[in-house]
């Protein structure tokens, strides 16, 4: 019996050994915005070597307002990307094989805010308002809010600051809930000073941060995709019960990359995070749900921001197996 | 010995301490804070001051930065330049300007007359060369960037925020933009902004200068309150006042930010800032750029010349409350030691040692002064007890004399009852109870013939040892002169008469004479002024018998006393007394009395003589409870029963 045993084990133990070291897969990904909170599972997967415990050798590659994650992914100069799921869409309308992969915030953080000082209490109040907003998609959902309440405001351009805001140029703004709104809180307004629309609240909830993945690439890698979601969500998990250890991470990932680093803001972020993940009729976290999806497909489609119909189990595969 | 929690130094010192301390301790206190005041007023306007000296400095060099832009809007306005002349001009502006890092004049989209759809020449110093670029999107995209948008919106020149130039180099930089305008469709239109960019390094410098106290700093936000500069490198750029705020969960932080950025100034007490110390912080707004200045100013380090002084007073204080100590304890001691002394010659003195020395004082205070008197005192005392003594040897061997002559007086009396116990017809008895000094009652009886009992009692005037002496003499005259054959008037005349020579002290005695004929019960009777005898009936009756009227004995020579009769029956009690008995005080001072005496013997049932007299004696001492006995009480009773003729 006790040969039996050595022999298993000099037969097991290096097979064990290879598996884990040798194939280790090169992955490229590129979050859509600069490095932050807002990627601090990735960030935490990468730096606790989750990737290579799964086998996976990550290049995390720098985000922030000059590079189009899926720009990039169409171009092949990342293997995978963060990315909106309505600029998703959008590039797979114009024939772009992308797939998601998996959806990480399930609820909008973009949203308006308005100063209750300008007398802005109710949607209403918007109306021949002056409002700032960000560039394409940003734009989506408040324009069909607009719409869809038969408003009409100023749009003015917001750029990466909200000084137009603070200037008193606009009356309203468009902030993200995990970023700007806490920039506002932290140049010295109350929640008591502001009113918020969120889009959720008018039928307008975009899922956003989603893993996207050229579906041929996802076809000859599907193992390594797979893993890198399970390995993404362990780091999310990871981040999320060891906050302060992973900001850390996140802070001196931001000042490398020459950003402003705070980390009250970031930790403010990372919590925003964590409620925006959550799913809800028993949904696992990463999972995409059908009816947002076919919301926001219906929504772009009248928009005209996509002209196709994109179907959801073409678009979509679920890190946990067939959606 | 003096207890020493009670001695005269420890009281001394605990109330002398004890308001010297109460009184130190609130002018101290008062000073401490007064000096407190002025020290914060003080810090406030040092810290006023040299903020606004700061602020001066910064405004200055920003004004002369204000002029660069202000002057090309204006040379964009009213020249036309060629693209050549503008980007010399550019060049010459930014090489001629100390404080300026760049200018840059950026064309709204589509105005640059000429072909271009964006025109934004950038012109910058880099390493002592002067550069030149282009802003042109997507990578710069300069009319959605603050600098530009804003101030075309609103149509004022603009201080920007401070911002990182990542593009060019890592330098914090500010701008600030004024837009130029065109007549276009006859409207005057913005046309562009012209901006200068300044390096806030020098701002830091001047700021870092602002030295208050030791620890004491300054530091600078932004219009949304970042910081641009702050001691704590990791500061700037990165924290606003508002994310400090939260960091340290501090809400006066936050509302002192909201204050600041409002323009406003002002002077606060910050407790436990950012998590360390409590400071002192002074703002005030840069009206140039909407920034603010901020002062701090520990608190420890503002009062410290205060701390180092309070402590040295209090050293000093209490150096000073020793030495008090030490003083008074001395100054006790001076007193106290000489009556220690005193004290211990007074036990001596006390337990009777009179030759002990007085301790001789030199000081001539009033402790030397009590010293001298106690000398005087104890001499006094010593003859004064000598004299005691003396005085109480004499007296105690009179007393003793006297008890001698009472002790005589009473043996003289008879004593022993029953008298005659062969005679069973009478029944007697007699007890005289004396007063403390020697009295002068006696009473006698004795058998004549058989037949005859004689009996007699009386009371001398006066006490002591005459009294004592002058009754012995009548007593025995009394008993010397008695025969049966002589009548009473007679025997007690030559009794008076006898007494009344050579009485030089003019003394005399009331007396009670008298005989009871045994046989058939008759009693004839002399009464020299004597209270009169009682006779209790066999029947219980209490009788008086008749009265003589007669003087005491020993007053008039001659006087002829008269004889009275009475008769006793057989059963009947004659009860005789003095005056002891009656005149007997309570405290009260009521008199035991006649009548008290008759309603006792009418009491008297059955009752034999000795019963009937010390019966007597007892209800008399009762009556008179704790009131002291003045005189003596004589009780004498002799009961007449015929049996002599069976």
């Amino acid at each position: 019996m006790k040969n039996i045993f050595v022999f298993l084990f000099l037969f097991i133990s290096p097979t064990l050994v290879f598996s884990q070291q040798s194939v280790q897969t090169h992955l490229r990904f590129l979050p859509h915005w600069i490095p932050q909170a807002q990627f601090a599972g990735f960030i935490a997967a990468y730096e606790k070597g989750i990737y290579k415990k799964y086998g996976l050798d990550v290049e995390l590659l720098t985000g922030g307002p000059t590079v189009s994650s899926l720009d990039w992914l169409s171009e092949k100069k990342t293997d995978l990307s963060c990315a909106w799921l309505s600029s998703a869409l959008q590039v797979r309308d114009k024939s772009v094989k992308l797939i998601n992969i998996c959806q990480l915030i399930q609820k909008s953080a973009l949203m308006l805010v308005a100063k209750k000082g300008r007398g802005i209490n109710t949607i209403q109040n918007l109306n021949g308002k002056k409002v700032a907003l960000w560039q394409k998609d940003f734009q989506i959902q408040p324009n069909a809010l607009f719409n869809k309440f038969g408003l009409v405001v100023k749009p003015y351009p917001l750029s990466e600051t909200q000084n137009i805001f603070i200037r008193d140029v606009v009356d309203v703004t468009s902030v993200m809930l995990y970023n700007e709104y806490h920039l506002l809180k932290n140049s010295g307004y109350d929640d008591s000073d502001l009113t918020i629309f969120r889009f959720q609240d008018y039928d307008l909830n975009f899922p956003e941060d989603g893993i996207y993945v050229l579906e041929d690439f996802y076809k000859q890698n599907t193992q390594a995709c797979k893993n890198f979601v399970k390995a993404s969500l362990e780091g999310w998990e990871y981040a999320f019960s060891h906050e302060d250890e992973v900001l850390k991470m996140v802070m001196s990932y931001l000042t490398k990359a020459k950003y402003a680093a705070n980390y009250m803001h970031q930790r403010w972020m990372l919590r925003q995070m964590h409620d925006l993940y959550q799913t809800t009729n028993g949904q696992k976290i990463g999972e995409l749900r059908k009816s947002d999806f076919e919301n926001v497909v219906k929504t772009l489609k009248q928009s005209g921001y996509i002209t196709h119909d994109i179907l959801y189990n073409e678009f979509y595969r679920s890190p946990y197996g067939s959606p | 010995m003096v207890h020493h929690r009670n001695s005269l130094a420890v009281k001394l010192v605990f109330s002398v301490i004890t308001v010297v301390g109460a009184i130190f301790l609130f002018i101290f206190g008062n000073n401490f804070y007064r000096s407190r005041e002025i020290l914060i007023e003080d810090a406030r306007s040092n810290a006023k001051n040299i903020s606004i000296a700061t602020v001066n400095k910064i405004e200055i060099t920003l004004s002369n930065v204000e002029t660069i832009p202000y002057t090309l809007a204006y040379q964009l306005e009213h020249s036309n330049m060629s693209e050549r002349e503008l980007l010399t001009l550019l060049r010459n502006v930014t090489a001629a300007s100390k404080e300026i890092n760049g200018v840059t004049v950026a064309y709204e989209p589509n105005a640059y007359p000429g072909q271009k759809s964006e025109y934004a020449p950038y012109v910058y110093k880099n390493n002592g060369e002067i550069k030149t670029v282009f802003l042109k999107s997507p990578e710069n995209t300069y009319w959605l960037k603050d600098w530009y948008l804003i101030p075309k919106e609103r149509l004022e020149a603009m201080w920007s925020e401070p911002f990182y130039n990542v593009d060019f180099n890592s330098k914090i930089l500010a701008t600030f933009s004024v837009p130029f305008y065109t007549i276009r469709d006859g409207r005057r239109t913005c046309a562009g902004i012209v901006s200068a960019e300044i390096d806030l390094h020098w701002l830091e410098q001047i700021v870092k200068n602002v030295k208050l106290y030791q620890n004491g700093y300054a530091f600078l936000i932004s219009h949304d309150g970042t910081f641009v500069t702050h001691p704590q490198k990791d500061f700037i750029m990165n924290e606003t006042i508002f994310s400090v705020a939260e960091r340290y969960n501090d809400l006066e932080v936050r509302k002192l930010g909201k204050d600041a950025l409002r323009g406003n100034s002002n002077f606060v007490f910050l407790k436990q800032f950012l998590d360390k110390k409590n400071i002192w912080i002074y703002y005030v707004p840069l009206v140039t750029n909407d920034w603010s200045l901020g002062v701090v100013i520990p608190d420890k380090e503002l009062l410290a010349d205060l701390r180092s002084l309070t402590q040295y007073i209090l050293i000093y204080n209490v150096l000073g409350a020793i030495f008090l100590i030490i003083a008074i304890t001395f100054l006790a001691k001076s007193i106290t030691s000489p009556l220690t002394k005193l004290a211990e010659v007074t036990d001596q003195i006390a337990a009777g040692n009179f030759d002990v020395e007085i301790p001789k004082l030199k000081s001539k205070d009033e402790v030397s002064h009590l010293a001298a008197s106690f000398n005087f005192m104890k001499v006094s005392l010593r003859q004064y007890i000598q004299n005691l003594m003396e005085t109480t040897a004499a007296k105690q061997k009179m007393e003793s004399e006297l008890k001698i002559a009472h002790e005589i007086q009473m043996g003289i009396l008879p004593k022993i009852f029953p008298p005659f116990p062969e005679h069973k017809e009478f029944d007697i008895y007699a007890v005289i109870e004396p007063a403390k000094e020697v009295g002068g009652d006696f009473y006698d009886f004795y058998l004549v013939d058989n037949s005859y009992i004689y009996f007699s009692i009386g009371d001398v005037s006066g006490k002591g040892v005459p009294a004592s002496l002058f009754m012995a003499v009548t007593k025995t005259l009394i008993k010397a002169s008695t025969s049966v054959e002589i009548p009473l008037d007679q025997i007690f005349s030559k009794v008076n008469n006898d007494l009344c020579k050579e009485n030089d002290s003019f003394m005399f005695v009331t007396i009670f004479f008298g005989r009871i004929n045994l046989k058939n019960g008759e009693v004839d009777y002399v009464n020299a002024g004597h209270n009169l005898p009682f006779i209790k009936t066999r029947n219980g009756e209490v009788k008086t018998i008749e009265k003589t009227g007669d003087i005491a004995a020993g007053i008039v020579e001659n006087y002829p006393y008269q004889v009275a009769k009475t008769i006793m029956y057989p059963g009947d009690t004659l009860f005789l007394y003095t005056d002891g008995i009656t005149e007997a005080q309570n405290v009260a001072n009521e008199l035991y009395s006649d009548t008290r005496l008759k309603e006792f013997l009418a009491n008297q049932k059955d009752s034999t003589a000795k019963e009937i007299v010390l019966s007597s004696v007892l209800q008399v001492k009762e009556f008179s409870g704790e009131a002291p006995q003045s005189d003596d009480i004589t009780s004498f009773a002799i009961k007449w029963s015929k049996t002599a003729e069976k």
